[in-house]
Order: C-alpha cells, then sequence, then structure tokens
C-alpha cells in the first residue's frame, strides 16, 4: 500500500492547452486560498503593535502596525500567568507525549496483529468509547473520586489515548510487511522488542504526525483545565489566553458592579496574546511536516 | 449546698458573657485574632478574587491579611482565571461530599432546598453566640434581617450591604459628552424625545450612534420613560404588591418600538448585541458615541482614561429622562443588599462551623469593618486630619486599575458591609456627582421599590416545578427581544405582538411561574 | 455427544492455551490500554444512570429515585426539541456538504500541481489555521463581522450596506460553516495526501499511454484510489453528525441567531452547567449519542454496499 513511486511531475509530457488553462487557474485559486489563510493572521501580528484607538476605528483591517508600539507586549508579559501558563503547558506536554505515543503505538499493534484470540472483544471494547461516555458530570466526579482533582496529572490521564489516531496507527503497521516481523520471531524476539526495535522505527513518519495531533490538542485543551484545576499557577497558556480574551464577559457574569476593571491596551493585549500563544506551536510544525506525506494513512477496523 | 455553688458560679458565668459581648460590638472584637490552629476552606465566587496583577491568593495582602487579623489559618478558594464562577461553583456543587467550608455565590433561589438536603448549615441556633457582630447587625436593621433568612425563619447566609442603603444602588445611569452638546448648542435633555434628539443631532454631526456602554442590555437603562420595567433579560417587578413579568407589558413594547426605530434608522450600534463590553466601551473614546449608558465607576475609568490620553472628550451624567408628561417608572436601582452570600456547607464539622461563623462575622465587627473595606490601618489606610479614613500613598500612586482591591474585600457581593466612604475615595467627583444625580432625582419607589425582592425563597416543590416549566423563559424573551429591535420580528404588528404574548401562556407556562413567584412575593412580606 | 462437548471444550482450551502462549506479550501491551479505558472511559459511563433518576448531589449517582424516561419524555415535548434538532442536523449538515469534500478537493488540486517548491509552501499555509485555538478563531471572526468590521466593508465596496453580521440569522450558519472550512481544510487534506502518494504511478502512465485527459485520469484514478479513506472518514464523520459542539456555539451566538443557532451541545451546557439540571442534560447527550450511532451504522452498512469498504 505505501509503494511510492516516483512522481509523475517529471515525466515529459505534452501539455494541452486545456492543461494550461487548468493550471493557471489551479494556482490561482492556491493563491487565493493562502491569501484568506494568511490575512487574518498577518492581522493579528500588525494588530498586536498597533495602537488601541485605530483598531477601534479599523476593526479587521488594519494592513500595517499603525502606531508602532510594544506597549500591548509589555501588558501581556506583566499577566502574572503567563509564565506559569508556559511552564504548565511544557510539563503537561512532556509528560503526556510519550504516554500518549506509547499507549498509541501498543493499541495500534495489537489490532494490526492477526490470530489473536481476544482481538474482537477488545477492538468492541476500544471502539465503544469512541462513541459513549459518561459526560461532563461523571466525568468530573470520576476525577475527584480518583484524587486527580486540581493536579496536573487531571489534564494528561483522561485523554491519554485517542482511538482515532490509534487506527491510524494500527493502519501503519499493518503496511509493514509481515515477512519482517515473521523473521524476527523466528529470531526469538518478543513481541515487545518488535514493537520497539522494528515497528517504531519504520512507522517513524506516522509517529511524527501523532505527535503533532497530540500536541496541538494539548496545546488548544481549555474545559479540563477550567473545572479540573483549582490554582491559578496549574493553569496552562491556554486558559490564560481565554482569560485575557473574553474575561470581561465574566465580569459581567459576577455583576461586579462597581468593580468593571479595563484598560487602556484592552484591545491590542489580545492580539499580543494570541501572538504569544500561537506563535510557538506553528514554530514546530515545519520541522514536522515533511513526514505528513507519509505520515497518515488510515484504513478499516477489522476483527 | 454544691448545687447551689454551681448554680451561683454558672450564673457568674453567663453574666460575664453578656457584656463581653457588648463590648465587643463597641469596642470592635477583642476575641480576634482566634487561637487556633484549625484551618478551614473558603470559597468565593466573585467580588473577592486577589487583584489581577496577583498570580495567586498567597501574594495578595487582603487574603493574607484577614488570616492573620482572624488567627484562623484560611485555605482560599476562587474560580480559575478565565473561567466562567458559575459553571465552576456549578462543578463543585455536583460533589457535596468534598465542599470547601464557606462558599460565597448565589444559594437564595434555592435555600430551603440546599438546607433540606443537607448541603448547608442552619445557623440559626449558632448565630447569637457565634457570630455576634452579625446577629446584632441584622437586628438592628429589620429590612436587611428579613432578606437574610428563609420564610421559615431559618439563618442560613452571610450578606452583602451598603453601609448608606440605597445610595450606591443606582450606580448605573445615563451620561453624554458635554463638549458635544455644547457645540451643538443643545441643553441637557430630560424627557425621552430630547434625549433622542441628541442622538440625532450627534450622529449627524459626527456620525455618532448611541450604545449602550455596559453589560449590553442586561440591566435597567431607558424604558422607565415608556413605563416599562424590564429590557432584555427576563425581569420579574413589584407593582402594587403584584408581580409582573416586565416583557409582558405595553410600555415595554412601546420602549423596544423605539429601539427598533433607532436601529431601522442607524442611530443604534449594531455591535451591542455581539461584542463584549470592552470592546463596546472602546468606541467611547473614539468618537463613535456621544450619548449611552453606563456606571459610575465606568464613568471614572474614562474621564481618567480621557484625561491620560490628552482628549478634551467630557463626559458627564446627566438624569433618567422621562416621558413628556415627566413620569419615569424606574430606574436601575436595588435594595442595598447583595444577592450573593455566603453559606457554610456540611463538610464543615459543627467545631468548623462555629470557626466559619467567626471568620465571617469579623466583617461586622467595628474592626473588621475597616479592614474588609480600607485594609490594614497604617499599611494602606490611616485617618485624614478629620478623622476619616484616607488611603495612603500604597494605593494611590499605584498605577495599576483598582489598586485599593489589593487591600480591600468590599466589593459588592462579598459578605462585609460596604462604607459609603469607600465608594466616595474610589471614586472622582465627576462620578460621585453622577451617582448622586441617578439616585436622588427620583423617588425611592422609582428607583428601587419596583424590583424583585433579594432574599426570596423558594419552597423545595416549587424550586423542582420551576426546574420543569419556566427552564426556556428567560431565553424566550431575550431572544424576541433581539428580534424585535432588529426588526426581524415587526414589534408595531398587533398581530406579531398578541402571539408573542400568548405564547407566553400557552407554552412557556408564564401563568403558573407568576402564580409561584406571587406565593413566594407573599411569604417574603410576612417574614 | 458428550464426547463431542468435550473435544470442543478441548480444543477451545487448547486454543486458549496456545494463543496465550503465542499471544501474551500482546496482550501485555493492550493491558495500559485497558486499563486507560476502565478508569477513564468505562467507568465514568455508570454516570449515564442519572439520565434515568432524579439525580440529587447529596443522594449519589445509584441512590437518587428512579424516574424511567421521565427527563427523555420532558426533552421530547420541550418547546425546542425541534428546533434544537433541526439546527443541530443543519449545521452537522452544511459542515458535511461543504466542509467534508473541501479537504479533498485541495489534496486533488494539490496533486495536480507540477511545481513542488510551490505546493509544499501552500501546503504549509493551508495548514496553519488549524494551530489556532478556536476561541481565537472566534474573536477574530467577531472583529471582521462587526459593523464596521472587514466584512462589512467588503460589503459595501460591493454596493450593500454595513451590518454587523453576527446578529443577522441568514448570515450565523455560513459563518459558521466557512469559518470551519478555513481552519480545517490544510490539515484534513494531509490523510487525502498521504492516500495518494500511495497510488501506484504506472496506472497514470498507462491511462496517458491510452490517451485519458488528466481530469479522466483524477476521476477514474486518483478518487477510486483513495475512495477507502474517503469512506472511512466520511462514515466516521456521520457518527458524529449531531456532534456539533457547544464551544464555537457559545463565542458565535447572539440573542438575535439563537433561532437557528442553538444546538443540543450548548443546551446541554446551558441546562447542565449552569441550571445544574445534571439528569436531564445527561439524557439529552445520550440521546445525541443513540442518534450518532444509528447514524454510523447506517451509514458504514450503505457504504460497504455501494463502495465496498467502511469502518469496520
Amino acid at each position: 500500500m505505501a509503494t511510492t513511486k516516483k512522481k509523475a511531475t517529471g515525466i515529459l509530457m505534452k501539455r494541452s492547452t486545456g492543461d494550461y488553462i487548468f493550471d493557471t487557474i489551479n494556482v490561482i485559486i492556491m493563491l487565493l486560498l493562502c491569501l484568506v489563510t494568511l490575512y487574518p493572521m498577518y492581522f493579528v501580528i500588525c494588530a498586536s503593535f498597533t495602537k488601541n484607538t485605530y483598531l477601534v476605528a479599523h476593526p479587521g483591517a488594519v494592513f500595517y502596525p499603525v502606531g508602532f508600539t510594544v506597549g500591548s507586549y509589555k501588558l501581556a508579559f506583566s499577566h502574572p500567568l503567563l509564565l506559569s501558563g508556559y511552564k504548565n503547558i511544557l510539563i503537561v506536554l512532556a509528560v503526556s507525549l510519550p504516554i500518549n505515543i506509547a499507549l498509541t503505538l501498543f493499541c495500534g499493534y495489537f489490532l494490526a496483529s492477526k490470530n489473536v484470540l481476544l482481538k474482537k472483544p477488545v477492538l468492541f471494547i476500544i471502539m465503544f468509547t469512541m462513541f459513549f461516555s459518561g459526560g461532563m458530570i461523571p466525568g468530573w466526579l470520576n476525577i475527584r473520586s480518583l484524587g486527580l482533582y486540581n493536579s496536573l496529572w487531571a489534564l494528561i490521564l483522561p485523554g491519554a489515548m485517542s482511538v482515532y489516531n490509534s487506527i491510524i496507527c494500527r493502519t501503519a503497521i499493518e503496511a509493514v510487511p509481515d515477512s519482517l516481523q515473521e523473521s524476527a520471531y523466528i529470531d526469538g524476539a518478543n513481541d515487545l522488542v518488535i514493537v520497539f526495535r522494528i515497528i517504531l522505527p519504520l512507522i517513524m513518519p506516522t509517529i511524527a504526525v501523532l505527535l503533532l495531533y497530540y500536541g496541538v490538542g494539548h496545546w488548544n485543551a481549555w474545559f479540563n483545565a477550567s473545572i479540573y484545576l483549582q490554582d491559578n499557577e496549574k493553569l496552562p497558556i491556554q486558559n490564560v489566553l481565554r482569560a485575557v480574551l473574553i474575561a470581561n464577559s465574566n465580569i459581567l457574569n459576577a455583576a461586579a458592579a462597581e468593580n468593571d476593571q479595563v484598560n487602556e491596551f484592552a484591545e491590542s493585549i489580545k492580539y499580543a496574546a494570541i501572538v504569544l500563544t500561537t506563535v510557538p506551536v506553528l514554530c514546530v510544525y515545519p520541522f514536522l511536516q515533511k513526514y505528513f506525506v507519509k505520515g497518515v494513512m488510515i484504513g478499516a477496523v477489522k476483527g | 449546698m454544691k448545687k447551689l455553688l454551681v448554680a451561683v458560679l454558672v450564673l457568674c458565668l453567663a453574666l460575664s458573657m453578656v457584656p463581653a459581648f457588648a463590648l465587643e460590638l463597641l469596642s470592635g472584637g477583642d476575641t480576634y485574632p482566634i487561637d487556633t490552629d484549625k484551618t478551614i476552606t473558603w470559597y468565593a465566587q466573585g467580588g473577592l478574587n486577589p487583584h489581577e496583577k496577583f498570580a495567586d491568593w498567597k501574594e495578595s495582602p487582603f487574603h493574607t491579611g484577614l488570616i492573620r487579623e482572624t488567627g484562623i489559618n484560611i485555605e482560599w478558594m476562587f474560580p480559575t482565571t478565565g473561567t466562567d464562577g458559575g459553571v465552576y461553583t456549578n462543578t463543585l456543587l455536583a460533589d457535596p461530599t468534598k465542599l470547601p467550608d464557606i462558599m460565597q455565590g448565589y444559594f437564595m433561589d434555592s435555600a430551603s432546598q440546599y438546607l433540606d438536603e443537607g448541603v448547608i448549615w442552619d445557623l440559626t441556633p449558632y448565630m447569637e453566640e457565634y457570630a455576634p457582630a452579625y446577629y446584632a447587625f441584622l437586628k438592628a436593621h429589620p429590612v436587611y434581617d428579613k432578606a437574610m433568612k428563609t420564610d421559615d425563619g431559618k439563618y442560613y447566609a452571610f450578606g452583602f450591604f451598603r453601609e448608606d442603603g440605597g445610595w450606591n444602588d443606582s450606580y448605573r445611569g445615563p451620561v453624554v459628552r458635554k463638549d458635544w452638546l455644547d457645540e451643538c448648542g443643545l441643553e441637557i435633555p430630560k424627557t425621552i424625545s430630547e434625549f433622542e434628539n441628541v442622538i440625532r443631532v450627534f450622529n449627524e454631526k459626527y456620525g455618532a450612534k448611541f450604545s449602550f456602554a455596559w453589560s449590553r442590555f442586561k440591566e435597567g437603562g431607558l424604558e422607565g420613560a415608556f413605563g416599562a420595567y424590564g429590557t432584555s433579560s427576563l425581569t420579574y417587578y413589584v407593582k402594587d404588591g403584584e408581580v409582573g413579568i416586565a416583557q409582558m407589558d405595553e410600555g415595554w413594547r412601546n420602549y423596544v418600538a423605539w429601539l427598533n426605530q433607532l436601529f431601522n434608522d442607524g442611530l443604534f450600534d449594531q455591535d451591542n448585541f455581539s461584542l463584549d463590553d470592552t470592546s463596546i466601551k472602546a468606541k467611547i473614546h473614539n468618537g463613535e458615541c456621544g450619548i449611552s449608558m453606563t456606571s459610575m465607576g465606568q464613568l471614572n475609568n474614562w474621564m481618567k482614561e480621557a484625561t491620560a490620553a490628552g482628549s478634551d472628550e467630557n463626559w458627564v451624567a446627566i438624569p433618567y429622562p422621562t416621558d413628556d408628561e415627566g413620569n419615569i417608572s424606574c430606574i436601575f436601582g436595588g435594595l442595598g443588599i447583595g444577592t450573593w452570600t455566603s453559606v457554610v456547607t456540611k463538610c464543615a464539622d459543627e467545631e468548623t462551623m462555629k470557626l466559619c461563623l467567626r471568620a465571617l462575622d469579623y466583617a461586622y465587627t467595628q474592626e473588621g469593618f475597616l479592614y474588609w473595606n480600607f485594609g490594614t490601618k497604617g499599611v494602606s489606610w490611616d485617618y485624614d486630619e478629620n478623622g476619616e479614613p484616607a488611603f495612603t500613598s500604597l494605593v494611590n500612586d499605584d498605577p495599576d486599575t483598582d489598586p485599593m482591591i489589593k487591600y480591600n474585600g468590599a466589593t459588592w457581593g462579598s459578605s462585609c458591609i460596604q462604607a459609603t466612604k469607600l465608594l466616595y475615595l474610589k471614586n472622582s467627583q465627576v462620578a460621585i456627582d453622577a451617582n448622586d444625580l441617578w439616585f436622588y432625582s427620583v423617588p425611592a419607589e422609582v428607583s428601587s421599590g419596583w424590583k424583585w425582592p433579594s432574599g426570596t425563597t423558594f419552597t423545595v416543590a416549587e424550586s423542582d416545578e420551576l426546574a420543569l416549566i419556566a427552564a426556556n423563559l428567560g431565553t424566550y424573551s431575550s431572544e424576541n427581544f433581539a428580534n424585535f429591535v432588529t426588526g426581524v420580528s415587526d414589534i408595531n404588528d398587533d398581530s406579531v405582538w398578541e402571539s408573542y404574548l400568548a405564547a407566553y401562556e400557552t407554552q412557556y407556562n408564564a401563568e403558573r411561574v407568576l402564580e409561584i413567584r406571587q406565593a413566594c412575593y407573599d411569604r417574603y412580606l410576612e417574614r | 455427544m458428550t464426547i463431542g462437548m468435550k473435544k470442543r471444550e478441548m480444543t477451545l482450551s487448547h486454543k486458549i492455551s496456545r494463543d496465550w502462549k503465542m499471544n501474551k506479550y500482546k496482550y501485555l501491551l493492550i493491558l495500559p490500554v485497558l486499563v486507560y479505558l476502565a478508569l477513564f472511559c468505562y467507568k465514568p459511563m455508570y454516570g449515564l444512570i442519572i439520565a434515568f433518576n432524579n439525580y440529587k448531589p447529596t443522594r449519589g449517582i445509584t441512590g437518587s429515585d428512579y424516574v424511567g424516561l421521565m427527563w427523555f419524555d420532558n426533552f421530547f415535548n420541550n418547546i425546542y426539541f425541534w428546533r434544537l434538532l433541526s439546527n443541530t442536523f443543519t449545521i452537522s449538515a452544511l459542515s458535511i456538504v461543504f466542509g467534508f469534500p473541501a479537504p479533498i478537493i485541495l489534496a486533488l488540486l494539490l496533486n495536480e500541481i507540477q511545481n513542488d517548491k510551490f505546493k509544499r509552501t501552500v501546503q504549509t499555509i493551508t495548514y496553519m489555521p488549524y494551530f489556532i485555538s478556536l476561541v481565537v478563531t472566534c474573536s477574530i471572526i467577531k472583529i471582521y463581522c462587526q459593523e464596521n468590521g472587514l466584512f462589512s466593508q467588503i460589503i459595501e465596496i460591493f454596493g450593500g450596506t454595513r451590518r454587523n453580521l453576527l446578529i443577522d440569522p441568514s448570515a450565523y450558519r455560513p459563518i459558521y460553516v466557512l469559518s470551519g472550512i478555513w481552519q480545517n481544510i490544510g490539515w484534513n487534506s494531509i490523510i487525502y495526501l498521504a492516500a495518494l502518494s500511495g497510488i501506484d504511478q504506472e496506472q497514470y502512465e498507462a491511462a496517458r499511454i491510452d490517451g485519458a485527459n488528466r481530469f479522466q485520469q483524477m476521476l477514474h484514478i486518483t478518487i477510486p484510489g483513495i475512495l477507502p479513506t474517503i469512506m472511512i472518514l466520511f462514515v466516521l464523520r456521520m457518527g458524529s453528525i449531531l456532534n456539533v459542539g457547544y464551544e464555537k456555539v457559545l463565542l458565535l451566538y447572539t440573542e438575535n441567531t439563537y433561532n437557528v443557532a442553538d444546538v443540543f451541545s450548548t443546551y446541554t451546557y446551558r441546562v447542565g452547567l449552569e441550571q445544574k439540571q445534571y439528569s436531564l442534560s445527561t439524557a439529552v447527550s445520550l440521546f445525541n449519542t443513540m442518534v450518532n450511532i444509528m447514524f454510523l451504522v447506517f451509514t458504514n452498512w450503505l457504504s460497504r454496499k455501494t463502495t465496498e469498504s467502511g469502518l469496520f
């Protein structure tokens, strides 16, 4: 399945007028798509350096930093939870990702294996959780009864494995030629050795993509942290971002009438916060991008 | 003989207790700090959060200071930053086995239910002994006393009160840019027609629009000029002892029709519906709005910001507009009682509960009153030459927003008595004048007399029934308000209005809901 | 008869011991996965009981009174039931109709680009929005949709009048669906690009020799080549047909658009977390799940029948 041949692009072909028209239109579409994708991001970056008053007058249409200022960044960095937010998410990532990858790999390997008696029931047990869950409140009670409340483990363990990702992993493992495993068996290797020594190196592209899937998931998650944690210093960066972006609606809820805390950088600090929380994750993925094309395959799950 | 001796001893002891408490009321609690090694957990949903510059309460002078002052080890708890406070409280309440000892939040409506289910302590038998200052305060103010107990007279909560009753309850009202007004040669608008005229002139001349700069339409606005009692969110009001729904009145219809007209004429800022408060507020300094509704604290900030930016905009308060005959039905107001209270949960054993009462009671002692309002004497405040409390340079020279919050706790909803002096210290003269103008320009029945009272409690059966039948009522009114204003439904069309009204009865059980509310209100009166 | 039974039992136990001998390490590997599922997926599932009782936190999940289907009954008779159902279904269906093919089309178009560098650049750029969190996306949308926002300015250029798009009920769904596509199109195309790279290139050469043009090649080689991937993802997508996440809706809807925007998940959030009606909210999510599973099984069956590929 994963036999990749040299792409057809290099082969000299006579191109018809139709081809030219198609290619031109195609390129235009792609360029438009890039523009639509890039502009909002470019806008956010410009806006983060722009004066508040200009932003209010020109919502959404900023083409260069007007009245260049770094005031909003100064303000964002003075947020008492920003650094602890970065620290916490890094801890979560450092602990989660190995667990995520290990469980996904084990699950994928088991599902890809043949001639296992209990595969069907296990498959059912796993797939069932993809569609059924106990819901928010029982999940919360569970976290409390397991003693994970107000601990970073509450952000790490509940999403330790995604079934969807293990299906992707299983598809990748199935693409590894059986002969490799068989000869390893004959050499006396057990499954543990096979998983780590043979399978893992061969499906590295998929692992890279899964790392990114899980990583982005953790980076952008906020809801669990908002109800499973109690101490502000344990909050990950995304919750700090939310506080900056929509905190004033909480003040509204609290009806904290005479203390409406609103400050002069109210608008531009939002953009600075967006830049500060989005840039790190954008920086990582170009390094993993080369794996993408080979990394994700998905196939039917047969018992 | 022995018996007699014991009796005399007991009597002596009892007698010695009485002056001790009386003394405490006067001198402000010699009993603090209390000598105890117990720790209590204290959760506050809002109002008491540490200042935004602190990562944690351990950095906050007020929160650590209260431990020092009371001698009780308090483990503070708040909703995490950026989390909806109500949702956080509700998730906590989902597990009644592990609640904090003290919980501050909205408990009034369902107090009977919480007492019945054993979630919170019935404090009645303990109040006099363990919260003497609070008890004395309630006894001295029957109106407050009435609000702080259930229909059958059980005490369950510590409330928020204002020292001067209603003065700061009407802290919201209309404001106008005086500089523009003068430039256009206009008078301060008194009636709603004059008010509308200002909107129109400002729009012609400056391209500005009318905008509610605070809390969108959530609370009272200009509806009083139309004889209405509410705006967008479902409002129960009381008139001549009868409970009604504001959104079903003819006056409300007129008010909304007026807004709809402004909307159609392009005079109403559409972003009021979709943007949050900071974004709406940003327009204020931008010449996009010249007449608006705001709060005392906001006005204070606006003017500070305008001065800092070197802008010559000059916002001043104006009286609530009346109809052309000078009538007005209501303004934004209240009863000087916060709807948020602090309760003691059953997760605290009896001893802990008593300690919680002592901790809460501190705020109502003379000494605690000063601490809650101004912080530590000699640090954040001291007496000025007139013998009145004044903040020190530690607070006055602090560039952060609302720096006093670092040292005090007397904000709306915390369980304490808010000093009028504090409000004077916090706000500039413009803002104080604004509050005076809004509050004193109307009689009490207009500012607060029409309000559904704070502290009513539903019975368990009523709560259960309301949960089933009234859940959609709020959605229905706010949704229709929005649709009427934008013209999605035509409020001027009688058949549309009729069917809107009819749906309240046929689909949203308004009749039954009002019946329950009326009973609840009547019970409240009989307390 | 008894002998036959014995024989079968023997083979069964034999089978088990043989399986254990051969696969014990496989079972060892899957054990942590099962422990995880048991603790964090199956254990909270008993909480679904509260959909069938009148849950009072003080009395616990098992101690509350059994009320049968009362909450379901209550929900089906709710005035908003049909509105919620049709909104959820419409938004989801629109997301599928427009959002599902979009990454496929992007992958196909990208596949036709000859210049590798350009292709990689386009890919890099289109993936980016996926990394932005929802709250940020929605903040940008709110800014662009203001009365004087970017969209209004564009509308004005084309002769329309400025207005706040978020309070316009007819604009809500396009905004929701298009922003979803904007955010996910690049990322979702990855899996199709991967599938495309797996197609045997000799097929193209053979087709070219037969004189097939590029459109014909796409139709007869490329699309059939990635069809199994498409179908599996389609089945999975249909399995979440009623899952319209509450977060984006909560951030984007206003009183003006409740009528077209309110969905099951926002309702669950409101009654569950804001009004503390834990039982009702659980009943609603359970109903949601059941409908999803029906769609999943049905789509899988249909897919197996028509294209011979499916999830299981």
